[in-house]
């Protein structure tokens, strides 16, 4: 009789927990999950998106990528980016961290160097692109001005430094972000550790690497995730200062993507490259969710 | 506890000012490296085209104008696209709020088998990279009659925020005890008069991290506005790349459409920096 009695508790209340989920869960199925799928049946299909017919091809639109160089170097920019960004900004955010912490002045740091977070990618691109211009750009005229004018060059239309070049303007606006993350993560270790560390006569570089570092694995788990991800679907950057340009020196996955969609419309390569993506992208979010929600799965 | 490791901090003397003085040395050129680009941003866009062409973008303007200003604005019609990103970002923020509420609410209070999973697929999408929807969405707001109209984008928006949303709304709803909760059911009140009444206003810290949270990220969109307008519903980003193709050297206009297309978002920032921090932290490692 209980028995029965809680069952029917249950099932009424997986009914009021799916009334409250229908709208967010049809928005999102609707509109992020069926999008996917749409992609992965384009992808198998020679589709340029105006016609009323198309074909099915199989796996050929794959083929025809894993075949094609400047899918490879598309990836390759792709890799170059993330190895880039894990070396560069995630560094640069946590020794920034431990050095603005609990420091007279910390407010007014942290400020200035989360700024660049707020502006859009459309901003950012743009500001940086004045700054790359070969003749009046501040760049060039900065390398004059310390006597490195030997160095000045033609930053955005030069294929050996495009691609550093708009990677330089990405670290600027997102060095913040590692930063935060870092913050928190140097808030959380307990200052009696490090009271006991140096007690016991532990110098600052002991400190950091022998206790603090290894107190932010998670942070830095996240941090380095979050970053892979984000340096696969870069696009705004790419799209707004080269648009993959010169000779497709500054091409990433993003940007190949879109341009075989809209302005080439070849759908279903286009589609295939998409996946291709979507299915890197899938690892990292599986280890991240891995990494982050791991306490609450053991419950 | 500070104090004392101020003490043994202090024992250490003349290194521990030069390690002060050095330290404060090294985070000062940073930031000054790090507000360049705004402070060029700045000022180019009160130069004229001659002033930079004969002077470059570092010094000061040698005739202040505000005339970059009224190209962007007026004669770029920056205006009318400031005024389109406000109509297309408040219903989003709110709706995505909104709507992630109900469905974070039934995952963070209710118990029911699968509500782990189902929380995990709803955020999985935080992270999809958008070129794999972005076909699907032009074609189907086009067939629903949908293209170039604020209402595509508003709901695009709002599809795409129900992850983060209800990531930071279902981490803080269980945050709240549930003897409170256990209470009002015992006295009859409904589960969406305990949203409404009980939990929702409990959660004002996340609710406002969140709001700040998505309306920078919605106004700083991109991507959707250039795929999904064209003429009528064009949102500010957008409408300031077609005013770069527009004015192509006359950086000055170019800066001050960027200055002006960036100024809600700082403000935003300057007033509620603490929220705008706390969102990204809610967002990121729950």
């Amino acid at each position: 009789m209980l028995q029965v009695r809680l069952q029917a508790q249950n099932t009424r209340r997986t009914i009021t927990a799916f009334l409250f989920l229908a709208i967010p869960l049809f928005l999102y199925l609707a509109f992020v999950i069926a999008p996917v799928f749409y992609s992965f049946y384009f992808s198998f299909t020679d589709w340029n998106g105006a016609s009323a017919t198309y074909h099915y091809v199989g796996l050929r639109n794959f083929q025809m990528a894993f075949h094609a160089e400047y899918f490879w170097n598309a990836l390759k920019n792709n890799a170059i980016w993330t190895l880039i960004f894990i070396a560069f900004p995630t560094v640069l955010g946590l020794i920034l961290a431990k050095m603005v912490d609990r420091l007279r002045g910390e407010n007014l740091f942290k400020a200035i160097i989360y700024l660049p977070m707020t502006f859009s990618f459309v901003v950012v691109g743009l500001i940086w692109s004045w700054i790359y211009l070969p003749q009046s750009g501040m760049l060039n005229l900065a390398l004059d001005t310390i006597g490195l004018g030997i160095l000045k060059r033609a930053w955005l239309a030069d294929p050996a430094t495009v691609l550093y070049a708009i990677i330089g303007a990405a670290a600027w606006q997102q060095t913040g972000f590692a930063m935060v993350l870092y913050l928190a993560g140097l808030r959380g270790v307990p200052l009696e550790v490090l009271e006991a560390a140096q007690v016991d006569g532990a110098n600052g570089w002991q400190e950091f690497w022998k206790i603090i570092f290894p107190l932010l694995r998670t942070t830095t788990a996240v941090v380095i995730s979050i970053t892979v991800i984000n340096s696969l679907r870069v696009f705004d950057l790419v799209y707004i200062m080269t648009q993959g340009g010169p000779n497709r020196a500054s091409e990433v996955l993003g940007s190949l993507i879109y341009k075989e969609l809209f302005w080439n419309f070849r759908v279903g390569y286009g589609s295939a490259l998409s996946i291709i993506l979507f299915l890197f992208t899938l690892v990292i979010i599986i280890f991240y969710f891995r990494t982050v929600f791991k306490k609450e799965v053991e419950y | 506890m500070q104090s004392e490791i101020v003490a043994v901090n202090a024992k250490i003397g003349w290194r521990h000012v030069l390690y002060r003085v050095s330290l404060y040395a090294m985070l000062g050129a940073l930031c000054v490296v790090f507000l360049l680009p705004v402070y060029g941003m700045l000022v180019t866009s009160f130069k004229s085209v001659a002033d930079i062409l004969r002077n470059g973008f570092w010094g000061l303007p040698k005739v202040w104008t505000a005339q970059p200003f009224l190209q962007a604005w007026e004669t770029a019609r920056l205006g009318q696209t400031f005024i389109n990103t406000f109509i297309i970002a408040i219903p989003s923020v709110i709706g995505s709020i909104f709507i992630s509420a109900l469905g974070a609410y039934a995952l963070a209070r209710i118990e029911f088998r699968g509500s782990f999973v189902l929380f995990i697929f709803l955020i999985a999408g935080l992270f999809f990279p958008p070129q794999v929807v972005l076909y699907p969405l032009f074609k189907w707001f086009t067939w629903l009659r949908l293209y170039d109209t604020y209402l595509a984008q508003i709901i695009t928006h709002i599809a795409y925020g129900i992850s983060i949303c209800t990531l930071i709304l279902r981490n803080f709803f269980r945050t709240i005890p549930f003897e409170l909760q256990d209470a009002a059911r015992i006295d009859g009140c409904s589960h969406l008069r305990l949203l409404l009444r009980i939990i929702l206003p409990l959660s004002k810290p996340a609710l406002a991290a969140l709001t700040i949270f998505q309306f920078t990220w919605i106004w700083n969109n991109f991507l959707w506005g250039l795929v999904l307008s064209d003429q009528k519903s064009v949102p500010i980003m957008v409408g300031v790349m077609i005013l770069k193709g527009q004015y192509l050297i006359q950086w000055n206009a170019q800066a001050a459409g960027t200055l002006l297309a960036s100024l809600p978002v700082i403000i935003v920032f300057l007033a509620f920096q603490k929220y705008f921090i706390r969102g990204l932290l809610m967002g990121s490692s729950k």
